[in-house]
Order: C-alpha cells, then structure tokens, then sequence
C-alpha cells in the first residue's frame, strides 16, 4: 500500500513539477540539463525505495509507474483536454518567414535554437530561408524550409 | 475529413495550434515558478523541518528548557534536545505515549539510568552530577507522516503540550 502511494505521489509530482517548468527544460539537453537528470533519478529514486530494497517493493513500484503511465494514457484518448493540459500544444515560432517574437520569448526560445535546428534538419544558412519554425509539445523545433 | 485531422490554417500550415491555452499555460508556467520560489523560501526559514529558524521550537520547564522539531520529515533523522537543571535525585523527562506511536527513538544521550513505562507515557530516569546541569539528546525518527501531538514533562513539572508536524 505505501509503496504504492510513494510511486503515486513521485509520478504526479514529477509530473507537474517538468510540465510546468517548461517544455524547452525537458527538451534541451545541455550538460547541465543531463546533471539534473542524473540527481533527480537518485532523489526520487531514494523517496520511492524508502528504507525497503526487496525485490518485492520494485516490482510493486514498477506496476504502480507502468499503470499509472496506462491509465493516463487512456485518460488522455478519451479526454483531448487533459490531454492538451498534460501534453501541450505546438506553436508556431515563424510563420510564412514572419518571426512571432512575443512566442518565442514567452517559450524562452532563442533565434540561435531556430538556426540550429535549420541547419541540422534541413542544412540552411540563413534564417531567410525558413517558412515555419514550429515548436513541438515534445520541446523540440521543427523546421518547413521556403 | 478524418476525425481529429488537424485544420489547414489560411498560410498552408496543418497544425493545431491552441494559441488561446498555449498563452495561458505560460501565465501559469510564470506563476509557478514564484510557487517553487515560494516554497524555496519557506524551506529556508525550516518550515519543511531539517534546519532553519522556524524548524525547532523552545519549550520552557521549571527545571530545564527543551527544543523540539517544529516541522519534521517522515524517516528523516531528527534529535530532541534537553538541557536540565541539575538535581539531587537525577532529572526525569516524561514522554507521552502519543509521541511513541510517531516517533522511534534511537538513541539517548547519555544514556538513562532506567526508563520505566506509565500512564503518563515513558518516564526517564538520568544520573547526574551535584550541581552540573545535563544536556540530554534524544536522535530520534518519525515514522509516521502527519500530525503528531505529545506531551513533556521534566521532573514533577505539569507536563507541556508540543506539536510537530511530520511532512511526507
């Protein structure tokens, strides 16, 4: 029972606490990003164990975290608006080469992340170049050259 | 049109964008993030226990003072600290037994001389020096999240009402 309301609790609140850090925090992998990761995976991981390392208590947890991952997966299917809350929306960054600054300074994405993006998907130079930068609900930007 | 196909917006682009929720999830991004600042700043102070102004709480006894967690973590180690006047026959600390069914003690020092069970809860017996005050820790744990009440009494004082709160 504890076990399952520790894994519960862990996952909704790591849940809210990435998605409302913003999707560029979860995207993004810079070295510093990868050091969160590594501490945030050994914090939970204590606050989930507890003092119990059985074989037992990982298996509970497991099926706690795979459930849950189920269940709101068929939550999300049935209802689009949890799924928008849960999930996110793309926006659009540049439209028809039209930079949409207000959006990217509210999503804290730089012009440099667009170029880069540009350039790695579709090897363009310059920002002329660019239709529609979209940035994905997954974090990651997408790039419809002219 | 297929269900759930995303409109073809007028500049060609087939996306759904949900611009309207998209501005207001950045509002609550933006408010969240003075919540997490908030919470920061309370940790500080102590009100998640573990250190801090706020974290411990003084009680004062006729013969001796005590400082009790204010705030506490569920399994997080935590010590009680007593400095008690000293005595002819050696101080006693009375524990109420409420404070037992939160609160595992792992270790007391110095050590009792005896500990006797009651209806008042776990009286302390400690040895003590003519004229040396004792300080006393108790390294205990929470193991159990909520609200724990419990009495304390010193000696023959009228036991002290304390309260802590075990954060999960």
């Amino acid at each position: 029972m504890e076990s399952v309301a520790r894994g519960a609790a862990i996952y909704f609140i790591l849940l809210i606490v990435l998605r409302l850090s913003g999707r560029r925090t979860v995207a993004q992998m810079t070295t510093f990003d990868f050091v969160l990761l590594l501490i945030i995976a050994e914090t939970t991981q204590q606050a989930l164990l507890g003092e119990d390392f059985s074989i037992t208590n990982a298996t509970v947890l497991i099926l706690t975290l795979f459930g849950l991952d189920i269940l709101l997966s068929y939550v999300k299917r049935s209802m689009p608006k949890v799924a928008l809350l849960l999930d996110g929306t793309p926006t659009v960054l540049i439209a028809e080469g039209k930079i949409d600054t207000h959006a990217l300074k509210r999503a804290r994405v730089d012009l440099e992340e667009v170029l880069a993006a540009a350039r790695e998907q579709h090897g363009l130079a310059r920002l002329d170049q660019i239709r529609f930068a979209i940035l994905e609900a997954d974090g990651g930007i997408s790039i419809v050259p002219q | 049109m297929p269900l759930n196909e995303p409109q073809v917006r007028s500049d060609g682009l087939q996306v759904e964008e949900h611009r309207q929720f998209q501005e207001a999830f950045w509002s609550a991004e933006r408010l969240a993030w003075l919540g997490f600042a908030s919470v920061l700043v309370l940790v500080i102070l102590g009100l998640s226990g573990s250190g801090g102004i706020f974290s411990k709480q003084a009680t004062r006894f006729q013969e001796g003072t005590a400082e009790f967690p204010r705030f506490s973590r569920w399994e997080a180690p935590e010590a009680i600290t007593a400095l008690l006047s000293a005595r002819e026959q050696g101080p006693k600390v009375t524990i109420s037994r409420e404070f037992f069914r939160s609160f595992r003690v792992e270790t007391i020092h110095p050590a009792p001389v005896s500990a006797e069970a009651g209806d008042h809860g776990m009286t302390y017996h400690f040895h003590s020096v003519p004229g040396q005050d004792v300080l006393l820790t108790l390294h205990v744990r929470p193991y159990r999240p909520g609200i724990a009440s419990y009495r304390v009494g010193i000696n023959r004082e009228p036991v002290q009402d304390v309260r802590t709160i075990v954060w999960p």
